[in-house]
C-alpha cells in the first residue's frame, strides 16, 4: 500500500513537472532522443495524446522501441512542421482500420515533405505512424505511395515491396487473360 | 546521446531486409491497396498470391469504394458524339471533377468507343451514375448492348436480344422530357432496358422492356456473373415475375432508374388505356424480379416529367418552365409510402434575367446529385451539354460547365437527340462477367462489336463565343405564355 502510494505521488509531481514544459522528449528504438512540441504531438498522434494525457512520459525521453531514428526523426519533423502551419481542424480519430473521412489532398508543404523521402524511409514513416496513431500522416505517406505505384508495372511492384512472384507461369497467364484489358498505362 | 540497450535486434532484422512492408501485412491492405486508382488496383492483383487474393476480398472492394466515395467530389462523365467523318468513327467519354463546386479546368478522355459508322448512336443507359460500377451502353444502330467498367475499360457484350417493334417515323413521346420528338435513328425499336444489381448474389441484371412485333408487353432478363452457390445462368430469359398490364405504357429509349435494389420506370399515362387513375411510376425488384408500382398524388403523377436518382432517392421532376418559370423536384420517402415532399423549388422569376434565360433555352434538365460542399447546390445537367448549379439557400443559379468549353460537338448533336450526354463518373472495382454462352460467342462475333480503349487525353477549357449556343425559341415560348397570363395555361403537352 505504502509503496503504491508513494509511485502516485512521485507521479503527480512528475505530471506536474511535464506540464510545465511544452515539449516531449521520444527515444528511437536505437537510443537517439528527440524534442517535439507537446501540442502538436497531442493533436496529431492518439497515442501520443494518450500518453499525455495518461502521465506516461518520461522526461529523459520516452521510449518509442517499434519506431528507428531516422523515422521518427521524420515523424518529429512533420509534427514540428505542422505546429509551424495553419492547424486545421481535428485531425484526430479513432482506431477503425481504414479511414473513411473524406480525405484532404495534401497541401504544398506536406507534398514537399514526403516527396524528400526514399522508398524506405516512405514505408517507415507509414509504419511509425500508424504505430503513433497519426491519421493524417498516414494519410499524406500512403497517399504518396500510392501515387508512385500508379504508374508501375507488377514487375516493379515486386521490386518496390520485395515481393516473391508466386505464381506458377500458367496462373499467372491465366490472370493476365482475364485481366487483358487492364495493361494500359493510367 | 543513444543508449544501445534498445532493441538491438530489431534494428538488425530491419537493415537485413530491406523494403519492410510485407505482403501480408494489413498496412499494406488497408492503406495503401485502397488508395490506388481502380486500373492499378486490379492490375496488381498480377503481384502475387496474396495481393490477387486481397484485391479481389469483399473486404477489400468494400474499404476501396468506401474510401474512393468520401474522397470522391462529384465528376462528371460526358459523352462526346462521333464526329461526322467517314468510314469509321469514335465516341469518347471524358471526365471532369467538380472539386468543391467549383467550375473544372480540365476534361480526361477516359474510354473511347470505336468502330462506330459515322452518324451512329452511342448511348448511356445507367444514369446518372453507374450501378455498382458497371454502366449499360447502347449501340443503338445495331439495337446491341454492352456492359462496361468505364474506370477501367473492361466490358463484354451481351448476347443478341429478341427484335422489338419499330416506332413510326412521327414525332412521339420518347426518351426524356414531356415534349414529342421523331425518332433520332431509323429504325427506333419501342424498348427500353436499364441496368441493376443484387445486393445478395453480387450480380448484375440487365433487363430489358420491350414491345413484340404483335404488340405484346415483354420484359427480358440477361444476368451477369455467378450468382453464389448457384448456376451461371447466361442470355436472355423471361422475367420471372408476370408483367403487368400498365406495363405497355413505358416510354420507349428512356431508361428506368436504379436506387437500392429496384428499378424504376416512369409511365406515360396517356397511353393508358386500363381506365381508371393509371399509375405514373412502375419498379421492378431486382433480387426477385416482382414488378410494383409507386403511388404518386394525382397532381402530380400528370405532371412527372423525368425520373431519377438523386444523391440516393427517387425524384421525380415536373417541368413548368415555360409555362409557369418554375422547374420542381419531388422526393419519394421510399418504402410503400405514397408520401412525396418537395426537395427544391426553383422559380425563374427570381433569377437574374441572363441565367435564367440561359436555363430556359433549355429543352431537357435532368438533376444530377448535390455538389460537395457546405451549400448543397443541386447540379442540373441539361440537353445542351451544360451543367447548372443551383444554390437553394440563396435561390441563385450559375452555368457550372458547357461542355463546348472542351470539346466540338458535332453540329447535329448540339441538343441530345434522346437522352442526356452528361451523367456521374463513380469508379469503382467491378469486373464485367461475359454473359454470352460458350456455344453463341461464334455467331455473335460475325456482327460487327464496338471496340472499348482507353482514353490518354486531357483536355483544357477554352473560350466559346456566348452566342454559339443559343436558341431564341424557348425564350419566345415562354415569353408568349408571359403575354398569355391571366388566361388558363394550356395544355402541358406543348
Amino acid at each position: 500500500m505504502e509503496v503504491d502510494k508513494g509511485k502516485g505521488e512521485a507521479e503527480e509531481t512528475r505530471k506536474v513537472a511535464e506540464a510545465d514544459r511544452d515539449t516531449v522528449t521520444l527515444k528511437s528504438s536505437d537510443g537517439k532522443l528527440f524534442e517535439v512540441s507537446k501540442e502538436a504531438a497531442a493533436r496529431l498522434s492518439t497515442v501520443l495524446a494518450g500518453m499525455i494525457a495518461g502521465g506516461s512520459i518520461d522526461d529523459n525521453g520516452t521510449d518509442l522501441k517499434q519506431i528507428g531514428s531516422e523515422a521518427l526523426e521524420n515523424v518529429v519533423d512533420y509534427c514540428n512542421k505542422h505546429a509551424n502551419s495553419i492547424p486545421s481542424a481535428a485531425l484526430i480519430s479513432s482506431s477503425i482500420s481504414f479511414n473513411t473521412a473524406p480525405f484532404k489532398e495534401p497541401e504544398e508543404w506536406e507534398r514537399k515533405f514526403v516527396d524528400r523521402l526514399s522508398h524506405d524511409a516512405l514505408f517507415d514513416l507509414v509504419e511509425a505512424a500508424n504505430f503513433l496513431g497519426m491519421e493524417r500522416l498516414l494519410d499524406v505517406t500512403c497517399h504518396k505511395i500510392s501515387e508512385m505505384m500508379k504508374g508501375k508495372s507488377p514487375d516493379q511492384i515486386r521490386e518496390v515491396f520485395n515481393i516473391k512472384n508466386d505464381y506458377t507461369k500458367e496462373e499467372l497467364e491465366e490472370i493476365r487473360q482475364e485481366l487483358a484489358w487492364a495493361f494500359y498505362d493510367d | 546521446m543513444a543508449t544501445a540497450a534498445t532493441s538491438p535486434q530489431r534494428q538488425s532484422r530491419r537493415r537485413l531486409s530491406p523494403p519492410r512492408l510485407l505482403h501480408d501485412d494489413e498496412l499494406v491492405v488497408d492503406e495503401i491497396l485502397t488508395r490506388l486508382p481502380v486500373a492499378a488496383a486490379v492490375r496488381f492483383r498480377l503481384v502475387c498470391r496474396a495481393w490477387n487474393e486481397a484485391l479481389t476480398s469483399d473486404h477489400l472492394l468494400k474499404a476501396h469504394h468506401a474510401r474512393l466515395a468520401a474522397a470522391r467530389q462529384p465528376e462528371l462523365l460526358f459523352l462526346l458524339p462521333p464526329a461526322a467523318a467517314n468510314g469509321t468513327a469514335a465516341a469518347s467519354l471524358y471526365a471532369c471533377s467538380l472539386r468543391d463546386g467549383e467550375p473544372p479546368s480540365a476534361a480526361r478522355e477516359v474510354l473511347t468507343i470505336g468502330n462506330l459508322s459515322s452518324g451512329e448512336h452511342v448511348l448511356i443507359l445507367s444514369s446518372p451514375r453507374p450501378c455498382h460500377g458497371l454502366t449499360l451502353i447502347l449501340d443503338a444502330r445495331h439495337c446491341s448492348y454492352y456492359i462496361c467498367n468505364v474506370s477501367t475499360g473492361q466490358h463484354a457484350a451481351l448476347p443478341p436480344c429478341e427484335p422489338a417493334m419499330c416506332s413510326r417515323a412521327g414525332p412521339s413521346r420518347i426518351g426524356m422530357g414531356f415534349h414529342l420528338r421523331p425518332p433520332p435513328w431509323t429504325p427506333f425499336e419501342i424498348s427500353t432496358a436499364g441496368l441493376g444489381f443484387n445486393h445478395a448474389t453480387g450480380q448484375h441484371k440487365v433487363v430489358r422492356l420491350f414491345k413484340t412485333r404483335i404488340g405484346e408487353t415483354i420484359c427480358a432478363i440477361c444476368a451477369l456473373g455467378r450468382p453464389a452457390g448457384g448456376p451461371t445462368d447466361t442470355g436472355w430469359r423471361p422475367c420471372a415475375g408476370r408483367v403487368p398490364p400498365h406495363a405497355a405504357s413505358f416510354i420507349a429509349g428512356l431508361p428506368p432508374v436504379f436506387i437500392d435494389g429496384s428499378l424504376y420506370w416512369l409511365l406515360d399515362n396517356q397511353l393508358d388505356t386500363t381506365g381508371g387513375q393509371p399509375p405514373a411510376i412502375m419498379s421492378l425488384s431486382v433480387d426477385d424480379e416482382q414488378f410494383g408500382f409507386v403511388r404518386t398524388p394525382p397532381l402530380l403523377s400528370r405532371r412527372i416529367c423525368h425520373l431519377t436518382d438523386l444523391d440516393g432517392s427517387l425524384c421525380a421532376t415536373v417541368d413548368l418552365r415555360h409555362v409557369a418559370e418554375r422547374y420542381a423536384i419531388f422526393a419519394w420517402s421510399g418504402g410503400g409510402s405514397t408520401s412525396w415532399s418537395v426537395r427544391c423549388s426553383i422559380n425563374l422569376q427570381r433569377l437574374p434575367r441572363p441565367i435564367a434565360d440561359e436555363f430556359v433555352e433549355e429543352q431537357d434538365v435532368v438533376p444530377l446529385c448535390t455538389a460537395a460542399g457546405g451549400n448543397k447546390k443541386i447540379l442540373l445537367a441539361t440537353g445542351r451539354h451544360k451543367v447548372f448549379a443551383y444554390d437553394p439557400e440563396r435561390d441563385s443559379m450559375e452555368r457550372l460547365v458547357n461542355m463546348q468549353e472542351f470539346v466540338d460537338i458535332p453540329h447535329r448533336h448540339r441538343e441530345a437527340p434522346l437522352l442526356l450526354n452528361i451523367s456521374l463518373h463513380e469508379e469503382r472495382i467491378a469486373c464485367v462477367h461475359d454473359p454470352t454462352p460458350p456455344d453463341c460467342s461464334s455467331s455473335s462475333s460475325s456482327k460487327r462489336r464496338l471496340h472499348f480503349r482507353p482514353g490518354n487525353k486531357t483536355l483544357g477549357k477554352r473560350q466559346v463565343p456566348s452566342n454559339d449556343y443559343h436558341d431564341d425559341r424557348f425564350r419566345h415560348l415562354r415569353d408568349l405564355f408571359k403575354e398569355m397570363a391571366g388566361l388558363p395555361l394550356p395544355h402541358m403537352n406543348i
